[in-house]
């Protein structure tokens, strides 16, 4: 037989641990359709039962409309697992609980796993076990991820609620509106919905999507359902508390606190605060694209070497297209996964130790003015660095308007692989002023970053705001384990998505470089559509050749380099030639022009790549494309216009 | 009064939640009618702060916490919120510097003070203490 089990809980209460604890390593992560929310699946068998688990995304309730949580009741709602399972918080059960009464509404079959329970024993918290059963009407398992007592009892327990061992089912009251939900209830059609008290308390609490299935056949005054909004989490809650009061003893929670406190007092200080999370992401830096980067070298050598075995057996078609198609494409993209590896290993360590939400708590208001939250600071810090991890990272972001708006404006970060465009170009036109205008760029790079976030929540999000109403976590000692496997899950789904729309592009580049004539650039199709773009972008001052070299920092932006070398047969590092060569064909008011350009136009493959695995639709990889493309030229435009009325 | 006007260190009780579209997620985390919120500190630059909730912190901006109407707690009233009237002092929010100053002034825990149009008294003596804005939001007063 094979169990579907679901996993409910808090943010942050440590649900994820405990699913790598019940499935390992067997973990499939994938989009819920539709929407950006991380779908993580993984399946285990237990007293030859196959466990099929399902990771839902942590909420507080069912309530409110943001997407993690429609897509957790909905999960719940119309496709309920046999078994659902709510990881609760063993030292604050409160909002634990909350989501549990919610749930045991919703749904039957229902397990509760206190969580953390190593460190409320520490703390000196007891926990009675058959007084939340007897409250709840559930079986209760004492659980720690960390130590990974009483994983095999809940197993054991899922066996037992999936062959129907327990089926007790507690009604909570509420007092002075059970008439109302009754009534409520006979006014609901037998054909809409079969668990009619659940859908009579939601459509109290102002649940938008039953009350536009319902209001049609129930009429409420606005008045009264202003008051239950409130009223129904309020007595929600006071049943919290009665079953606190009767199940936990012992100790209080200020040892816990104290602690805590201390170290926010440092990482949340008024002067110190900002400084430490510079000096936080410098190491993020750092180790993402500094210490890792000899292993990117590495493949990158390597790569090449394969690419000269390939070549060494000869000229024709097929290995042209595997050693210079395929394996260089490929191979470009290739070198980035240590760095990606390194990030998320990185990012994993800011987030299991709790630091992340600290960190998006301090820069929270310079982020807010742009339309993000502080959370989506890091995300485009990285930027920096490289987009495709600006992008991957956005993952951690729980709010959609966010992670499209974040996803959307990172490719405007300039990144490294800019740099050696931008190295060439400023040497040979502006060898004085170097730094300014390279100073120009990036913070070109930044207005037009905030530019975009703000422009795509206004037409796509009407402008509405990112809450912060979030947690801040207690401080952790992240577990070796979890962050291999959280490294892991993340990493392998940017190879696998990316990888294959990255070796499609590969196959398509070689193809318009190598024909019609045999490898030869200036006359192959790439430099025909150089030549058929040419109308378009003299505008700018760009001739063929340019709009060549910019075809191909599609692939990624270094390219544009080596374009440049090929079409005007100058060596890569020989900047006198290349001078000669390249001040004849451009002005330096139009070069000034092409280094924005460069900054705006098309995300590179894997950026795009990224965009879709993140986004699961191909509708924002086309409306990034479009968006950059009109930006660039714009703005391209604009310079050349104003600059030659100067100079 | 509304969350985002209080103090910092001070504990209040929420009257009521305003319409908001993230009330129900107000609801939901914990921020519900008559429990009782601390405003545990505030972000480098005074927006967003963090609150205890259950127990649990949770960050808000002052644009959210806009929407919460509070209450004080007639045990717990910051000197700069408090009416005319007679008090204890019940707390003091800060650092042994700061303790160590008021008593120089002759403010401790359990000393009897008076307001009278906004100045501060001590009643044993009918000594006038004048502080600083910083300073009254760190002494916490209970009503006699």
């Amino acid at each position: 037989m094979v169990i579907s089990v679901a996993l409910v809980g808090n943010p942050n209460v440590g649900k994820t641990s405990v699913f790598n604890r019940l499935v390992g390593a067997r973990q499939y992560v994938a989009n819920w359709p539709g929407v950006t929310v991380t779908k993580v699946e993984g399946a285990t068998t237990w007293k030859n039962e196959t466990l099929h688990i399902i990771d839902l995304p942590g909420t507080y309730s069912f309530s409110s409309q943001s997407v993690d949580e429609t897509v957790t009741k909905n999960f719940l709602f119309y496709a309920p697992p046999n078994v659902t399972v709510v990881i609760a918080d063993s030292i604050n059960p409160e909002q634990s609980f909350y989501l549990l009464i919610e749930t045991l509404e919703l749904t039957s079959n229902v397990i509760l796993a206190m969580n953390s329970i190593d460190e409320a024993k520490k703390l000196g918290i007891k926990i009675d076990k058959f007084e939340l059963q007897k409250h709840f009407g559930i079986p209760v398992v004492f659980t720690s991820a960390k130590t990974g007592e009483g994983i095999n009892e809940l197993k054991d327990l899922i066996v037992d609620v999936a062959k129907g061992k327990y089926n007790k089912k507690v009604i909570f009251d509420y007092e002075k509106y059970e008439n109302l939900i009754s009534e409520i209830e006979n006014k609901i059609p037998d054909d809409l919905f079969s668990n009619k008290r659940y859908v009579a308390i939601k459509f109290l609490e102002g649940d938008k999507e039953f009350n536009d299935k319902l209001h049609e056949y129930i009429e409420i005054e606005p008045k009264m359902l202003e008051e239950t909004q409130q009223n129904i989490p309020t007595i929600r809650y006071s049943h919290v508390a009665n079953a606190i009061k009767e199940a936990y003893s012992g100790k209080s929670l200020n040892i816990q606190r104290t602690i805590n406190d201390k170290i926010d007092h440092i990482l949340t200080h008024k002067f110190l605060g900002i400084p430490i999370l510079i000096f936080i992401m410098y190491l993020v830096f750092k180790f993402t694209f500094e210490i890792v980067q000899p292993l990117s070298d590495f493949l990158d050598g390597l790569l090449s070497s394969l690419s000269e075995y390939v070549n060494s057996f000869g000229n024709n078609i097929f290995i042209t297209l595997i050693s210079d198609g395929i394996i260089s494409g490929v191979g470009a993209v290739l070198v980035f996964i240590p760095n990606i590896f390194a990030l998320f290993f990185a990012l994993g360590i800011l987030e299991e130790s709790g630091y992340l939400p600290r960190a998006a708590f301090v820069i929270d208001r310079l982020m807010y003015k742009m339309k993000l939250s502080g959370r989506a600071f890091i995300s485009l810090l990285l930027g920096f660095g490289c987009n495709v991890s600006s992008v991957m990272s956005t993952r951690g972001l729980p709010d959609e308007k966010e992670r499209i708006g974040t996803i959307l404006a990172s490719p405007f970060i300039s990144c490294s692989a800019r740099l050696p465009v931008y190295i060439m170009i400023t040497s040979i036109f502006f060898p004085n002023n170097k730094a300014i205008v390279l100073f120009s760029i990036y913070i070109i790079s930044i207005l037009i970053t905030a530019f975009t976030a703000y422009f795509v929540n206004k037409i796509f999000f009407k402008g509405e705001d990112v809450p912060l109403v979030m947690e801040l976590p207690r401080y952790r000692i992240p577990t070796f384990r979890n962050l291999m496997i959280y490294m892991w899950n993340k990493g392998s789904h940017f190879i696998k998505k990316a990888g294959t729309i990255i070796f499609m592009a590969s196959i398509v580049i070689w193809f318009v470089s190598y024909f019609p004539s045999h490898g030869e650039i200036e006359t192959s199709y790439a430099a025909y559509l150089g030549k058929l773009i040419e109308p378009i972008i003299k505008p700018l001052g760009f001739n063929w050749q340019v709009g060549t070299a910019l075809f191909f920092g599609g692939v990624a932006k270094e390219v544009i380099v080596s374009t440049f070398s090929m079409l005007y047969g100058f060596a890569e590092q020989d900047f006198t030639t290349a001078k000669l060569a390249l001040s004849n064909s451009l002005t330096p008011v139009s070069a000034y022009a092409f280094l924005i350009f460069v900054l705006m136009y098309i995300p590179c493959f894997a950026t795009l790549a990224a965009i879709k695995s993140e986004t699961g639709s191909w509708k924002w990889v086309v409306f990034s494309v479009i968006y950059s493309l009109s930006v660039a030229y714009i703005s391209s435009f604009i310079i050349v216009s104003i600059g030659n009325l100067i100079f | 009064m509304t969350l985002d006007k209080v103090p910092i260190g001070i504990k209040i009780k929420i009257k009521n939640i305003l319409d908001t579209p993230i009330k129900q997620r107000l609801l939901g985390i914990g921020l519900i009618p008559n429990s009782i919120v601390e405003v545990v500190n505030s972000s480098p630059m005074g927006d967003p702060r963090v609150y205890r909730v259950f127990n649990k912190l949770i960050t808000l901006r002052n644009s959210e916490a806009s929407q919460i109407e509070v209450e004080l707690l007639e045990e717990y009233i910051p000197l700069t919120l408090a009416p005319d009237g007679e008090y204890i002092i019940s707390n003091f929010i800060g650092g042994s510097r700061f303790l160590m100053k008021m008593r120089n002034l002759g403010l401790s825990i359990g000393t009897k003070v008076k307001i009278l149009n906004n100045s501060l008294y001590i009643i044993k003596n009918n000594k006038h203490i004048s502080l600083g804005h910083g300073m009254k939001e760190k002494i916490i007063l209970r009503r006699i």
